[in-house]
């Protein structure tokens, strides 16, 4: 192995919680899941060359994680799956409260299925932390539309999370 | 429920015992968009080779005479020259679609405008293709221009039916998917 592969291997393995969270968000089942996260990591050996350390790696990695993710089209369900937030999707009459964490994760991870590919890398980097500023660079969208999607974003979520029968 | 408790369940979230080979770089092509655009190319490439050949074992099998041999050549040299030009274009979008460390929306726009380009030069590249094909095969042994002519407007017209049903088949649904993913990107501010 060569020192170039070994320092990639150990700066995507630092990292690999965000490749994990994209291939969950972007498939919902293991073995797409599994295929995305091979392609996402051919794409990241191939365009190392392109980081030259001015930027952070987790930053780089986000941009071809989600250029990757996007354009990955296998075995994903046509768009009639995405959801929308017409009166048809009805609220179910009782809520359930969710105090455990991983419950919650679960739930959120099944709605996140409902969004389309730009809500859910929006959705993905307002979890991660990432600041609108941060956002937009990465998206190449302006940091006031960042602010608009993501409002309109989180009550997308919020509301799918309750037709699912959880209380938010 | 709400975002704070999911940040915070997100942020706990362990991935270390995950079984997900992260820890060797992957050998080959894997299934996605742009790998099916470079293996498309590569066996239309071939594809085209190997055309060539029969075409050539056709011609010299065919009888002969002043007619076809100039009607031919002329047919020949032409596809010799739109091939070379086209598998040149080819190449260079083959080398250079795919540049994954842009923005999203760059990233977007480029993979849709080079897709839709490319899918516009081969289906222009075949419409001239498919029916000078035909008239070299067709016009070795061709005594009249009539027939010649009767050949090539059916050639043209079933090449024209056939490469819209082809190019849909084969990217309809993803240039479609990248179209609707520029949409959802495009800039609205309020």
């Amino acid at each position: 192995m060569s020192t170039k592969e070994a320092r990639f291997l150990q700066q995507v393995e630092a990292h690999r919680g965000i490749l994990y969270k994209i291939c969950r968000i972007y498939q919902d089942n293991p073995a797409d899941q599994h295929d995305l996260l091979q392609e996402i990591m051919l794409q990241l050996w191939l365009s190392y060359d392109s980081f030259r350390g001015d930027s952070q790696f987790s930053s780089w990695m986000y941009r071809v994680a989600f250029n990757t993710a996007i354009v990955f089209f296998k075995k994903e369900r046509r768009r009639q799956d995405v959801f929308t937030t017409a009166p048809y999707n009805q609220l179910p009459e009782e809520l359930h409260t969710v105090r455990d964490q991983d419950e919650q994760l679960r739930i959120f991870y099944k709605a996140v299925q409902k969004l389309n590919k730009v809500e859910k890398a929006l959705i993905f980097l307002f979890m991660e932390g990432q600041s609108g500023k941060e956002i937009a660079l990465i998206l190449g969208i302006t940091p006031l539309n960042v602010r608009v999607r993501l409002g309109r974003t989180r009550d997308k979520l919020k509301y799918i999370i309750k037709t699912l029968g959880y209380e938010f | 429920m709400n975002f704070d408790n999911l940040k915070g369940a997100w942020a706990n979230d362990k991935t270390d015992d995950i079984p997900l080979p992260v820890r060797k770089v992957p050998p080959g092509e894997t299934p996605s968009i742009v790998s099916k655009l470079r293996r498309n190319m590569k066996q239309e490439f071939i594809s085209q080779v190997i055309g060539f050949v029969f075409l050539i074992l056709v011609v010299l099998r065919s009888p002969q005479n002043t007619l076809s041999v100039f009607i031919v050549s002329i047919a020949i040299f032409l596809l010799l020259v739109q091939t070379l030009n086209y598998f040149s274009r080819f190449y260079l979008f083959y080398k250079a679609i795919g540049r994954y460390d842009l923005s999203l929306r760059k990233n977007i726009y480029k993979i849709t405008y080079e897709l839709e380009l490319n899918i516009e030069i081969y289906k222009t590249f075949n419409y001239f293709v498919v029916p000078l094909v035909a008239l070299i095969v067709i016009g070795s042994m061709a005594t009249s221009l009539f027939v010649i002519f009767i050949v090539l407007g059916v050639a043209q017209i079933i090449s024209f039916f056939l490469l819209k049903l082809y190019v849909r088949t084969r990217y309809g649904r993803h240039l479609a998917e990248l179209k609707k993913i520029m949409e959802d990107l495009e800039t609205e501010e309020y």
